[in-house]
């Protein structure tokens, strides 16, 4: 989906690609766990309907995408589901050229602490 | 214990592995908790009471065990549908000789689970070589192959299978000869495992008030629950209410305190 404000094009996540996504995460965020990525491949997976809808008339950038998707990556499995949420947004951010693919790796790996700890530390309690 | 009840054992068995096509919600941390594993074998076995009254001591003694980053130390639905269909598959009419048999079928499947687990943490690396491929082609079905399909086939083979063997060799076995591996086990065996199993149990406890406790006087209000339960003999719903009361007092109290040190509160 794309809308033009200001004469210029913003790319945007439709619903049904994020529900799509939050289904593939829901059904597979463990499957491939391997001492590698961790999650990497289940977060390729979740993002592969945001990342065909926000790139779909550009191939490198597709491309590039995926490779960004798939670097080490966990969190627990229920309330850590923000952590896909967040990175979809980012990688709305970068089709738009908001920001560099740079910040959004950086917040790729930041947000790896806090949301597997707090969910992980609540299930203890 | 017939072929057909452990081949259903054996698949919830890896339904509720991590990693399993119904997701970690629905199968690591529902139908992979003992107190769901047992109940569910209970079903299939046709023996409901007996399969949750031995599985609520697996539960009790794993209340605080939690899998960071995939590191497992103890693999618990494993060991509960081995530990619960084995000890049923062999129940006679003595409890505490079932309990004996479970404590050793679960021990054996939860040491073989986390050396499936480890497997599978291993074999899974080929995922990483397809998935990598299909991202440098930008094609996201090699990527859903990789994660969802070889994931699972991998995880259905580590899984499945050694579940099904270790049911077939021993209790389809033994319930099919006529032997009895509860017999064959001396008394001062099940009584040792008994008491053991039992201490077990006060570990649990012990990990999760651990957790729980974040200031000494905190385990006054355990020993409260304590004696209302076993002196007082009142059910869980009851104590629950009157911890409910104690919550909300102990809250007021505390957010009223302001107020009363400036004289201004009621």
């Amino acid at each position: 989906m794309a809308n033009k404000i200001n004469n210029k094009v913003v790319k945007k996540i439709s619903d049904k690609a994020l529900k799509k996504s939050w289904l593939t995460w829901f059904f597979w965020n463990g499957s491939s766990q391997q001492g590698e990525n961790l999650l990497g491949n289940a977060v390729a997976h979740t993002m592969s309907p945001v990342i065909e809808e926000l790139y779909a008339d550009d191939k490198a950038g597709k491309i590039d995408a995926y490779k960004r998707s798939l670097t080490l990556f966990n969190t627990e499995q229920q309330l850590g589901a923000i952590a896909p949420g967040i990175l979809c947004g980012m990688e709305e951010a970068v089709a738009n050229k908001e920001i560099t693919t740079e910040v959004s790796s950086a917040v790729k790996v930041a947000i790896i602490g806090p949301t597997s700890l707090g969910a992980d530390s609540k299930k203890k309690e | 214990m017939t072929i057909l009840q452990a081949i259903i054992i054996a698949l919830f068995a890896y339904l509720a592995s991590i990693g399993s096509v119904v997701g970690n919600t629905i199968g690591w941390y529902n139908l992979g908790r003992p107190l769901v594993a047992s109940f569910i074998v209970g079903i299939v076995m046709g023996n409901v009471p007996v399969a949750v009254t031995i599985g609520l001591l697996l539960q009790l003694a794993n209340l605080g065990s939690v899998t960071p980053g995939g590191a497992l130390s103890w693999d618990l639905s494993y060991a509960t549908y081995i530990g619960v269909a084995g000890a049923l598959a062999f129940h006679g009419g003595d409890i505490a000789a079932t309990i004996a048999l479970m404590w050793v079928f679960s021990t054996v499947g939860g040491a073989i689970g986390v050396a499936m687990w480890n497997m599978t943490y291993g074999l899974n690396l080929i995922c990483n070589r397809i998935s990598m491929k299909g991202a440098e082609e930008g094609n996201p079905k090699k990527i859903a192959f990789a994660n969802a399909g070889l994931g699972n086939i991998i995880g259905f083979v580590c899984r499945f299978i050694p579940a099904l063997i270790i049911l077939l060799t021993t209790a389809v076995a033994g319930s099919q000869s006529g032997t009895n591996i509860a017999a064959l086990i001396p008394s001062w065996l099940v009584t040792a495992l008994g008491v053991f199993g039992g201490m077990m149990a006060a570990l649990g406890m012990g990990i999760l008030l651990s957790f729980l406790m974040k200031k000494a006087w905190h385990f006054c209000l355990f020993l409260f629950g304590f004696i209302l339960i076993v002196y007082f003999a009142l059910n869980t719903m009851a104590v629950a209410v009157i911890a409910t009361i104690a919550a909300v007092i102990y809250y007021t109290a505390i957010t009223s305190n302001g107020n009363r040190r400036t004289g201004e509160g009621a």
